[in-house]
């Protein structure tokens, strides 16, 4: 007497239907399906990275999750209050999409300027606005829009007249938390957004 | 030779979906680095001298203001709000140790988080001198918000730290203005060109 009758376990193969004619039917199906994803990859330009989008003048609005900014011209200026140092200054509108203020230093690449000729970067973004000046702001209020001014120090290898335009890059931001402080804040994706080339006026 | 009958095996599938469904739920109850250090907030009215643990503050009369001015190097200086400044008088009281003011923020009815004036210096929250134990401060805190945001409730919170770098776990107080409304109305029609921002007072 067979106590243990083989088969009674579900076996790798199991949920496939029973008939060859049945199982020759599904593969066919399925191959149809691959090979015309595959094709459908191969006429949108297949896996290879998309090149990117040619520069755009100023003056067009970019926006990512965060903010929209609209870069407006670019001067190398030396600013007697604040130093010896050369200054990069975007002009610009800047206004915010979330509803808690957003630190200045947030902006830091997200909004990413490359000095042209050289591809020199800059860094520690400041921002002033241009209704006050002289007044000490640190954030961007919730959807306030202001005019600002963009400016960081012009690293010290770039002469300030060999400085002919900024390719300013626009990320996408994305919230997210550190190693040791896990709370989360606002940093660079990895997707550019837009790319504008501002010429640079000598101020 | 029993297969597993199509309706065991729908049932599987059914109740493994209801088991993601469940832990992406109950994910999203995970308490966030962000909750787990917030500031501890001990809420209030106005009018009531609200306990926050470490300080004491009660909130008093609340008006808006076209322009704010204040006292600085150059003679006093006339600042104009982008939207309308909301000046409230405060007093605020360390009770154990010398304590620093982090800066408050007013919440509106939906959700907007404003920072409080950085560009001032005679508010309460951004004079430097450190607050001192049984030394109350009295004076005014500000916020510019634009006009459309005035909507009820409007929540005050500030939170003091023991070193000005340290927020996480700090005492906060909450202070509910308690305007409707027609309060916000009222205030709106009769808002100051000008109200002078005079340094704190300690008695």
């Amino acid at each position: 007497m067979a106590h243990h009758a083989a088969g009674q376990e579900a076996t790798a193969g199991d949920f496939l239907p029973r008939g060859p004619l049945a199982r020759a039917l599904l593969f066919a199906v399925l191959a149809i399906v691959i090979g015309s994803l595959v094709l459908a990859l191969w006429a949108t330009g297949g896996l290879a990275k998309a090149p990117d989008a040619p520069p755009s003048a100023p003056g067009r609005p970019i926006s990512n999750e965060l903010f929209t900014v609209t870069p407006h011209s670019a001067t190398v200026t030396i600013d007697k209050d604040k130093g010896p140092e050369p200054v990069l200054e975007i002009r610009a509108d800047l206004v915010t999409k979330v509803k808690e203020p957003v630190e200045f230093g947030a902006l830091n690449g997200i909004i990413a300027p490359s000095i042209q000729p050289g591809k020199a970067r800059v860094k520690s973004i400041d921002v002033l606005f241009e209704r006050n000046p002289e007044g000490l702001y640190t954030e961007l209020q919730p959807q306030v829009s202001e005019k600002v001014l963009l400016t960081w120090p012009l690293p010290k290898k770039v002469a300030p007249d060999s400085v002919e335009s900024v390719a300013l890059t626009i990320w996408d931001a994305q919230k997210t938390g550190g190693f040791w402080d896990e709370r989360e804040r606002w940093g660079a994706g990895e997707e550019r957004v837009g790319t504008v080339e501002i010429p640079v006026e000598r101020g | 030779m029993a297969r597993r009958s199509f309706l065991s095996t729908a049932g599987t599938v059914a109740m493994s979906l209801v088991l993601v469904a469940l832990l992406i739920t109950a994910h999203s109850y995970f308490i966030t680095p962000e909750q787990e250090t917030a500031p501890i907030a001990h809420t209030g009215a106005r009018g009531d001298v609200v306990d926050a643990g470490r300080f004491t503050m009660k909130v008093g009369k609340v008006r808006l203001a076209e322009s704010v001015a204040e006292e600085s190097f150059g003679g006093p200086e006339l600042q104009k709000a982008k939207g309308v400044w909301v000046v409230v008088e405060a007093a605020v009281e360390p009770t154990l140790s010398p304590m620093q003011a982090g800066t408050p923020t007013l919440t509106n009815g939906d959700d907007f988080e404003f920072l409080a004036g950085t560009q001032l210096t005679t508010t309460i929250d951004q004079s430097s001198v450190p607050f001192e134990p049984g030394i109350p401060r009295r004076g005014f805190l500000v916020f510019e918000i634009p006009t459309k945001r005035l909507t009820p409730p409007l929540t005050l919170r500030m939170h003091m730290t023991d070193n000005g770098l340290d927020d996480r776990l700090a005492a906060e107080a909450q202070i509910d203005l308690g305007l409707d409304a027609g309060d916000i109305e009222a205030l709106r029609a009769k808002a100051a060109p000008k109200v002078t921002i005079s340094e704190p007072g300690y008695a």
